[in-house]
This record gives structure tokens, C-alpha cells and sequence, in this order.
């Protein structure tokens, strides 16, 4: 098998707010990778690491250890701008009005990015931009206006233009959507869908929102505090989420139907009788950071950190799947539904 | 142009900075054509009229030695103003890149430069150029490059500030990550940045300066004895204040204008940046409300009365009758264009759409709290038959103590940061419910373990920065509670929370709506929170509600076209092809 398009390796970004306190591991050991035309969607919730994660793959804060190889290169110790000098890494921020510099035309906002990979006669660049503007859904006029002319959806559509002008082979989208009112968000996932199948790009999907990451990624991984609680493919996860933190995130997902909303809510109450309110215990130095929280915690989570099990073709970092730790061999859940 | 110069040049062309501007315009140019302009030599000396009033023949009088003031003062001046151009010029010389590098690398450079800056201001100045004036024998110029090093540390800080927060915006990580090199970085995307703070820094830095110069030569320093200078013309008008007052008046004139128009003009652009302009001059609100009621009441077809009449009133907690706001001016849209609703005793009732709906400014009109400059035009909004737009300021805050209370999106937004959790209820509590100070200490005991706290007294000891989200709003919910409300009205309660934090919230507020038989207006986005808690549903879009029914029809059955794109936009979990197959549906029609 050919090596991944990205492969991360036990990598981890530790903070030091300041040179006395204790360093944070937002970033705790995570491995994945992606193959080119892959959509892979990273879901967590706030402090689970997962904004962290995606600067540290575009290089833009340093990580403490691990590796990451892009395009059968390890840049682990590269800068952000050096990590495209093989295969092309590109990003789409969640802050549509940020992200785009408010002095600058859209023209010249999307010219950026060209300017750096080959050199480009100003009419080819031009006619480059209005093809691209055209393949995000804007007119092609817009390149001489400013960004504060567009709403929100607007302006990301002109992100995600800037992203894909470089014919990347991986767009790294950090809560691209999530700013967004719904009907502009599906049309934006819509977008990135189709882009990613056309072009053969691959998409690494941050969000919150796992029923956002699931109408766009073919495979999840589902972070918390910093650690992969469980990855594999969306389907099957969406199906039967395995680890009891995704189960918690797939319950606590509302759906818009009051009736089947009702009993998701009857399911999550039986599954999730004993969640805890204050985080009563602090979260324990070795053992499962979902521990304090988990209804079904039992004394080896407290002393040891779970491995990676491989359950079918996914893996669960839970000892409720571990062969040699499960309490009660019949609790344990070893085949997938 | 961009915004910012936009903003500068609107904030520069009101009168008080135009009439500034004009001025140090005027004089600029006066005293650079001293030559042509000024009516005698400013060294000519005439004896036989000495410190003399305004004549024909010396237009602002003469000095003590017969010299004339006005050519005094225009002399004077050009040597004045352009040697106070050297200390600002050294000062943005150096603190510019130096500020820049330190902004943009940060680490050890920002410390050693900020080291270096906490030094430079340390320094007393005028002792230091009093110093330089010794050893030099007088040098103006050197003195004011001295002096410009000095202050250069102010002119540091502000560069260091602004490319600072210009080092951290996503656009800055894009470029990085589009390999744009560093000077072409900092060029097109920081420099910028720096320009607005940088014409105020100057500006003042100017005028501070242009102070500086003239308490010196006030002092007999810096320019030579022979040539005029406004600090000489100074000092000789105070030496003979008995003699000649008047001599005061145009020396003084010229000093304090030309300062103070270097101030405001500095502080005009300073405005313009920072958006500190006054707010478009909006009818107050009440006024305008009485007006547009005598209209409604002229016009009785303009104004459905359906809701407020017969029985739906009487079973309702809260009637909101064709509300209309407006934020702009009259021609804009209304943000409220005639909203209707009525909502029941004990229902929940949830108001959904998307961003610049409506929604929000619509519930907050029920608190009498919508933000300015937006006002209601016309509507009733009846909380138990009592018209609430009839209400003053007084009655309303009796109404928001007892009968409403409000959730808002951000818990720590409605929890003082100053004080503790338990301190804020039990205040509330002895407020609004006449408590004593013992039993409103058990009583917030009760309410925070009512809204699931398990640890009540320890959470009445923390400061709202020691909570997580979930506790922030579990103790605000707490303090909405406080005056036993009737109605609660909650916007976006669960939006800044995780999801399973948001669905231990959602149970709360569905416990605390049974059991306390509250009625409950839910403002959300998210139509998976308005499907978990709600009976009954209002979308809105563009002010308007577009569709109003059962929570089970509007969300199962949508009737109107904008709810079925809403709903078949919403991505949910039992269905992951929902959104592609809403885009192919998109592509066909």
C-alpha cells in the first residue's frame, strides 16, 4: 500500500501559559492519516484540541513531539509556508470576517496564494480568478470589491476560492461552517463536497458538530481533551459509536423531528444516567481523560491510559475494548451492528 | 479606499477637526511665507514705540524693544514648527521597525525591546536635553534628536500593539500558509494596520513636542537668542505683564490654537478608528412610539386587533401584536416588520430563524431592552393584559424583577465578574423578593441546587471565572429565577455550549418549566434544541413570521417553502446524505 497523502504520528503540542505553571497538553498523542480525495472529519468539543491540532498541521504552532509526513515528506519541523514546497496545503478558517484582510480587494486577496506557486501573467491570474469566483458561486465582478461587501456565506465562499486557487492536495477547514447560518452551511458543504471529489483533494473537516462532520466526511475522529477517543468510518460510527464519549456525543445531538427527538432524548437519559454535573474528580494523569464523566468507568481507567484497540476498522481507545482489562467479558461490545 | 481611510477622512472632515485642520493649515502656511508676509523685520527695532498696543502702523503692537509681534510670531514660527518635526521624525524612525520586529516575532526580541522601551521612559527628558544643551553649547538640532529618542519608546508601543494584533488575525496564518515571505507580510498585511494608530501617535506626539520646544526657549535654550521664537516671545510678555497685558494675548493665542488644533485633529482621527462617534441623532424611542400609536389609532385597518380579543388573551401569558422595529433610518427595512404571537400559559414556545430575523430583537422588545439605536415603531406586547410598551422605565423594571426573566446567550455576559455566584443571588434574592439576609442565603442555596448544582455551597464561593459554561448558565438560569418570573424568556441558552452540555441544559429548563409551571419563549437557531423542548413554534425570516404552528406539524409538515429549506438544510444524525441529496435536489429545479 502506498504511504497517505498525511500521516500523523503520536503527535502532541504542549502549552506553558506561563514559565511557572504546569504545561497543558492540548494536543495528546494523536495519529491519523488521510489519503488524497478523503474527506476526514475531526469532531470535539470545546478544549478537546482539535483547533490546535490543525495548526499544527499547517505549521503555524510548534509541535512538541511526534511527526507529521504530507506528500511522503516529514515536515514536522518545517515552517507553515515550506510545507507546500512538495505537495500543497491550503486552510479555511471559521471567522468569515477575519480571516480575509478588509484593506485588500478580493481580487487581490484571492492573487496571493497564485503569486507564490508559479509565476502567473497578471492576465492568466485574472482569468484564473474569475473562473474561480465562478466556481464558488460568485460573480466574477466581485474581484474588484472589498470583502466588507459580502455577508458572511459570501466571504467564505471567497475563502474557500483563496484555498482551492493553488489546486491544493489537502484543505485544512477549522470550523469552516460553523459561523454560518444552516441553508448557507449546506450549500458550503455542498461546495467543499464537490470541490474535494473533482479535484481529488482531500479535506481534513474540524468541528463541533458531529452531525455536521457526518453530511460531509467519509471517515471521523472524535477528539477529547487532546486524545482520539475513536476513529474509523463515518457510517459505521454514525451506526453504532463504540467509545462511550462518542455515544454521549451522538445522543446529545438534537435532531429536528420532535418525535424522534423524544426518543433519542429516552436513550440518552438510559445510557447516560450517571453524567456528572461539576467535574468532581480532576481529570486523572494517566488514566482515560473521559473517565471522570464516563457512566461506565471502572478502576483501570483511573490508572491506566487506554490503548488503541482495533475493533473491525476502527480503533477505540476505551478498556471496555480491551481484551485483557473489560470487567465483564459479557459487557464488553466486541462486533459492530 | 479601505474602511480605515474612510473612517479618517469622515472623522476629519467634521467641523470641529475641519475648522482645526483649517487652522493649523493657515498658520503653517502663514509662517512659511514669513518673508513675504510679515509687515516689518522681525529684528527691526523702534525705540520710540516700545510695548505698544495694536496700531495701524503694528498690527499685534510691539515688544519691549519696538519689534513688531505679528512678524515676531510668523517668524518664529516656521523655525518652530519644523524643528519640532525632528524628535517626531527620529522617534517613528526607530520605534516603527523596532516595534514592528518585536510585534511580529515576538519571544525575546518583544522582551528585549520592551526592556529597552520601560528604560527610555524612565529617563526624565528635560533633564537629559538640558544636559545636551550644556555639553553641546546650545545645539537645537542635536537637543531635538535627543528628545525624539526619548519619546520614541511611546512611538514603539504603539507600533509593537497594533502589529501584534495584526500578527494574530487568520489572514495573516493564510498568507503564511500561501508562503507569502515575511516582508511582503508585514508589508501588505500589518503595515497597514499600523497606519491610523501611528497619525494619532504623531499627532500628539507633535503637539507635545511643539510644547517641549517652546517651554525651552522659554528657558533661553535651544533656538539662539538673536533668532525669534514664540517660548522668547513668551517669556518677554510675561516679564512685562504690568506694563503691556495685551502683548499676551496674540503670543498666547498663537500657542494655545495651534496646540489644541493639533490635539483635536489628532483626537478626531483617533475617533474615526476607533468608531467613538456619537450614535446618528434617532428619535428617542418613547417619543416616536407615541407617534406612530396616534397613526395606528387614526388608520384602525392598519392595525389587526385578532389577538388581543376574546379568548386567546385570557389563555395567554404573553400577546405580541404587529410589533415593528426599526434600527436604521425610516426607509430602511424593519428589523420587526408586524410580528403576532401569542404565546400560552406553561407552554414553551420557540422562536426560530436565521441570523437577522428577527427573532432575537423581537424577544428582547419584550423586555423593553432593545438595543439602541433600534426602536419600536408600533405593536403591543400584553404579558398578562398589560400593555409593556405602555410601561415606563420604572414600570418595566418592576416587570423584568418579577414577572420576566431572561436567559441570555452568554452566561458570563450576565454574571458580574466581581463578585461571587452566591453574593449576586442572594442580592437578587433580598431585592426582588423582600428576603432577609438568612433566608436569602438558603433560598439561593435552593435555587442552585434546583438548577442541578450538586455542590451549591461551594459553587455560592466561586467567582464566575472559576465555572465552566455549563455552570455559568445553570447559575444564570438561577438568577432569572430569582423573582419567581412567570414567563422566561431564554435566547440561544444552549448556543455557546457543547452539545452534551446542552442537552443537560435543555432537561433542566424542561424539569424547571414543569414543575414550576412556567411559560417559555425559546429563541434558537437550532432546530434540534427548538424540537427537543418546544410545543409549539414560530419560524421567522426577514422580521416576518413566515410559518406558526405545533412544534410536531411545522418541523414534520412544513407548510411554507422557507421552513422545508430550513429543515432539509439542518444536518442530522440519522441520515447522513441529507445534505448532498438537498444540493442535488438544488441543482435540478
Amino acid at each position: 500500500m502506498t504511504e497517505p497523502l498525511l500521516a500523523v504520528e503520536e503527535l502532541a503540542v504542549t502549552y506553558r501559559k506561563s514559565w511557572r505553571s504546569s504545561s497543558v497538553r492540548a494536543v495528546d498523542g494523536v495519529s491519523l492519516g488521510l489519503n488524497s480525495g478523503e474527506i476526514v472529519g475531526v469532531v470535539g468539543e470545546s478544549g478537546s484540541g482539535k483547533s490546535t491540532l490543525g495548526r499544527a498541521l499547517l505549521g503555524l504552532t510548534k509541535s512538541t513531539a511526534g511527526s507529521i509526513r504530507f506528500g511522503g515528506r516529514d515536515v514536522t519541523h518545517e515552517r507553515a509556508g515550506s510545507r507546500s514546497s512538495g505537495r500543497v496545503l491550503q486552510v479555511v478558517f471559521q471567522d468569515p470576517f477575519s480571516s480575509l484582510n478588509p484593506a485588500r480587494t478580493v481580487g487581490s486577496i484571492l492573487s496571493e496564494p497564485l503569486e507564490m506557486h508559479g509565476g502567473m501573467s497578471a492576465d492568466a491570474a485574472n482569468s484564473k480568478i474569475r473562473e474561480l469566483l465562478l466556481r464558488v458561486g460568485l460573480p466574477a465582478d466581485a474581484m474588484h470589491r472589498y470583502p466588507s461587501a459580502f455577508s458572511g456565506g459570501q466571504r467564505q465562499r471567497i475563502a474557500i476560492a483563496r484555498a482551492i486557487s493553488v489546486d491544493p492536495d489537502l484543505v485544512i477547514c477549522d470550523e469552516a461552517t460553523s459561523a454560518l447560518d444552516v441553508v448557507t452551511q449546506a450549500r458550503m458543504l455542498e461546495l467543499l463536497g464537490s470541490l474535494s471529489a473533482e479535484r481529488r483533494m482531500a479535506v481534513l473537516f474540524i468541528a463541533h458538530d458531529l452531525a455536521v462532520v457526518a453530511a460531509i466526511a467519509h471517515r471521523v475522529v472524535v477528539l477529547y481533551q487532546g486524545r482520539v477517543m475513536e476513529q474509523g468510518p463515518c457510517r459505521a460510527i454514525l451506526a453504532s459509536p463504540l467509545h462511550p464519549y462518542t455515544r454521549a456525543l451522538e445522543l446529545s445531538s438534537p435532531v429536528p423531528d420532535p418525535a424522534a427527538q423524544r426518543e433519542r432524548r429516552r436513550r440518552r437519559v438510559e445510557a447516560l444516567a450517571a453524567s456528572t454535573v461539576e467535574v468532581s474528580q480532576e481529570v486523572p494523569e494517566v488514566g482515560c481523560p473521559f473517565a471522570p464523566r464516563c457512566p461506565e468507568a471502572f478502576s483501570a481507567c483511573w490508572t491506566s491510559r487506554p490503548k488503541d484497540n482495533a475493533v473491525g476498522d476502527r480503533t477505540v481507545a476505551c478498556h471496555l475494548y480491551d481484551a485483557d482489562l473489560a470487567p465483564n467479558p459479557e459487557n464488553r461490545r466486541n462486533e459492530t451492528a | 479606499m479601505t474602511a480605515q481611510g474612510d473612517a479618517i477622512r469622515r472623522a476629519v472632515t467634521r467641523p470641529v477637526a475641519a475648522i482645526s485642520l483649517g487652522w493649523l493649515v493657515v498658520i503653517s502656511l502663514a509662517c512659511a511665507c514669513a518673508g513675504w508676509l510679515s509687515p516689518h523685520d522681525p529684528l527691526a527695532q523702534d525705540l520710540s514705540t516700545t510695548l505698544s498696543g495694536p496700531t495701524s502702523e503694528y498690527w499685534l503692537g510691539t515688544d519691549d524693544l519696538g519689534r513688531d509681534v505679528l512678524s515676531r510670531l510668523l517668524h518664529g514660527g516656521s523655525g518652530l514648527l519644523v524643528t519640532a518635526l525632528i524628535p517626531v521624525g527620529v522617534s517613528v524612525l526607530i520605534g516603527v521597525p523596532v516595534g514592528l520586529l518585536a510585534g511580529y516575532l515576538r519571544g525575546p526580541v518583544d522582551t528585549l525591546a520592551n526592556f529597552a522601551a520601560d528604560v527610555l521612559f524612565a529617563m526624565p527628558g528635560l533633564v537629559v536635553v538640558l544636559a545636551v544643551a550644556a555639553v553641546t553649547d546650545n545645539n537645537i538640532t542635536l537637543m531635538a534628536i535627543v528628545f525624539g529618542v526619548l519619546t520614541s519608546g511611546v512611538t514603539y508601543r504603539v507600533a509593537r500593539n497594533a502589529t501584534a494584533g495584526a500578527r494574530s488575525m487568520p489572514y495573516v496564518d493564510a498568507a503564511l500558509v500561501s508562503r507569502l515571505p515575511r516582508r511582503r507580510i508585514l508589508a501588505r498585511h500589518i503595515l497597514p494596520n499600523l497606519a491610523g494608530p501611528l497619525t494619532v501617535q504623531t499627532f500628539i506626539q507633535y503637539s507635545g513636542t511643539f510644547l517641549f520646544l517652546t517651554s525651552l526657549s522659554f528657558l533661553g535654550l535651544g533656538f539662539s537668542p538673536e533668532t525669534p521664537s514664540w517660548g522668547q516671545l513668551t517669556l518677554t510678555a510675561a516679564h512685562n505683564m504690568y506694563v503691556n497685558p495685551w502683548m499676551m494675548v496674540p503670543v498666547g493665542f498663537a500657542l494655545t490654537s495651534t496646540v489644541l488644533a493639533l490635539n483635536l485633529v489628532g483626537f478626531a482621527i483617533l475617533r474615526g478608528l476607533t468608531g467613538h462617534r456619537r450614535p446618528r441623532s434617532a428619535p428617542r424611542p418613547r417619543k416616536d412610539r407615541r407617534a406612530a400609536h396616534a397613526n395606528a389609532d387614526a388608520s384602525p385597518a392598519t392595525r389587526p386587533l385578532r389577538l388581543a380579543d376574546g379568548d386567546i388573551a385570557n389563555q395567554s401569558a404573553l400577546v405580541i401584536e404587529d410589533l415593528q422595529i426599526a434600527f436604521g433610518a425610516a426607509d430602511e427595512a424593519l428589523a420587526v416588520a408586524g410580528v403576532s404571537l401569542a404565546v400560552r400559559k406553561g407552554e414553551a414556545f420557540g422562536l426560530v430563524g436565521e441570523s437577522g430575523s428577527g427573532k432575537t430583537t423581537t424577544a428582547l422588545a419584550v423586555l423593553g431592552l432593545v438595543p439602541p439605536p433600534g426602536r419600536v415603531l408600533a405593536g403591543q406586547i400584553l404579558l398578562d393584559g398589560q400593555d409593556l410598551l405602555a410601561l415606563g422605565e420604572s414600570g418595566l423594571r418592576e416587570v423584568r424583577r418579577h414577572k420576566i426573566g431572561l436567559i441570555s446567550q452568554e452566561p458570563m455576559v450576565a454574571l458580574d465578574p466581581c463578585f461571587t455566584v452566591g453574593s449576586q443571588l442572594r442580592e437578587l434574592l433580598r431585592l426582588r423578593r423582600g428576603l432577609s439576609r438568612k433566608a436569602a442565603s438558603r433560598t439561593a442555596r435552593d435555587l442552585l441546587r434546583e438548577v442541578g448544582l450538586r455542590t451549591p455551597d461551594v459553587v455560592a464561593t466561586q467567582y464566575p471565572h472559576q465555572l465552566s459554561g455549563g455552570i455559568a448558565q445553570r447559575v444564570s438560569i438561577a438568577l432569572a429565577l430569582s423573582g419567581e418570573p412567570q414567563i422566561l424568556v431564554a435566547d440561544e441558552p444552549t448556543t455557546a455550549l457543547d452539545v452534551t452540555v446542552q442537552a443537560e441544559i435543555l432537561d433542566l429548563l424542561r424539569r424547571l418549566q414543569s414543575e414550576r409551571s412556567m411559560t417559555l419563549l425559546l429563541v434558537s437557531h437550532d432546530l434540534g434544541v427548538v424540537a427537543d423542548l418546544c410545543d409549539r413554534v414560530a419560524v421567522m425570516a426577514d422580521g416576518r413570521i413566515v410559518e406558526e404552528g405545533t412544534t410536531e406539524k411545522v418541523l414534520t409538515a412544513p407548510e411554507h417553502a422557507y421552513s422545508r429549506q430550513l429543515i432539509q438544510a439542518t444536518p442530522r444524525l440519522n441520515d447522513s446524505n441529507e445534505i448532498t441529496s438537498l444540493g442535488r435536489e438544488r441543482k435540478a429545479t
